[in-house]
């Protein structure tokens, strides 16, 4: 009777463990959790692309797809700009995205095809206008490249992407 | 490149086509419409630190940054410049190990980010950033202990750190290395709650 006892509390004792285990392992919010905890509570992740199936990705969802997120610009209270790549349907959009903090959303302000290449991002005085310093990356397979170029964006071109999570 | 608070146009770094003089330039359109670059301050710089260049919020002061010594262990000088009147000189503001990142003053107080990196061990090492935040009236500093990545070694930011437009937060974009030769992307971290 002891020997059954020990038998099933050891058996308890091994599936609560390899649980225990799992959770960290295969679970891929777990396994992206452990590795982007800041030691600063003040700091916050903000924004990951994550792979949502292998043709696209999304802003916080699963694991990361190890595509750059950069310059930043926060115009207003509750938006900001930034420099990114998303995958649609296995193509890549690139440009200038806007991040809505209050109800977030994720917006690309540039078409399907952007065939520059930027160095900086800034806004003018008034908020209302995006500039960059843009050259086309066609000009880096040639044997001259193209000089950098001021550029203004129109932020009237608008590509909807489903919301994401804004962390907690 | 940055704007001017106060002023039309924008700030930028570069070297004028017509005269190669390298320095700050303003650039802005005239009464006639026609955009005139006007030189701030002749400096050469590096474009990569030339590009973390930014402007105090009342429009009075340009921060900058130059690198000496050592490419794999510089010295960084973060200056300031007056631009409020010309003719004007840069003058430095702190010096750190390390080479420069960027500089972002704060829009409500007088306190400025400043943002450099250095090479821990010898120059194989990636290399790791650090977060400070100045106060220009009392020049007392404080590292915002800002790492992304607790379990990995190195902390690696981009350019343009941005604050909120009250002054309370701000955004960067940043990555880490693991040490081993792998290197996770930048993704976009909120530092909240600066008082």
């Amino acid at each position: 009777m002891l020997t059954k006892h020990f038998f099933c509390i050891r058996t308890l004792a091994f599936i609560a463990l390899a649980s225990l285990l799992g959770c960290g392992i295969f679970n891929p919010e777990e396994s992206k959790k452990s590795q982007t905890v800041s030691i600063n509570p003040k700091l916050k992740q903000l924004l990951y692309w994550g792979f949502a199936d292998g043709r696209n990705t999304e802003p916080n969802v699963g694991l990361s797809s190890s595509t750059d997120i950069r310059y930043p610009l926060w115009v207003m209270e509750s938006r900001l700009y930034c420099y990114t790549v998303q995958l649609k349907n296995s193509t890549p959009v690139k440009g200038v995205f806007s991040v809505n903090l209050t109800h977030f959303d994720f917006q690309s302000h540039t078409a399907n095809e952007f065939p520059y290449a930027i160095w900086s991002l800034g806004f003018d005085s008034d908020r209302k206008k995006i500039f960059a310093l843009i050259r086309p990356t066609a000009s880096y397979s040639k044997r001259h490249i193209l000089p950098w170029q001021m550029a203004k964006f129109s932020l009237t071109k608008r590509l909807s992407v489903r919301p994401g999570a804004l962390p907690a | 490149m940055t704007h001017w608070p106060g002023k039309p146009g924008m700030v930028f770094y570069g070297r004028h086509p017509q005269t190669s003089v390298r320095g700050f330039y303003w650039r802005y359109p005239d009464e006639n419409g026609l955009t005139v670059d006007s030189l701030l301050f002749s400096i050469t710089v590096g474009a990569h630190i030339a590009r973390g260049s930014s402007i105090s919020s009342d429009g009075a002061t340009l921060f900058f940054g130059t690198e000496s010594g050592n490419p794999f262990a510089p010295q960084t000088q973060f200056m300031m410049l007056d631009i409020s009147r010309p003719g004007q000189k840069p003058i430095v503001l702190v010096e750190r190990e390390g080479g420069y990142r960027a500089t972002s003053p704060n829009p409500v107080d007088p306190k400025l980010l400043l943002i450099n990196y250095d090479f821990s061990g010898d120059a194989t090492e990636p290399p790791q950033s650090h977060i400070e935040l100045l106060n220009t009236e009392t020049s007392e500093s404080v590292d915002l202990d800002v790492r992304t990545h607790i379990f990995l070694s190195q902390f690696t930011t981009n350019e343009y750190p941005a604050w909120s437009p009250d002054g309370k937060h701000f955004v960067f974009s940043a990555g880490a290395f693991d040490g081993e030769g792998g290197r996770y992307s930048l993704d976009l971290w909120i530092y909240q709650n600066i008082q």
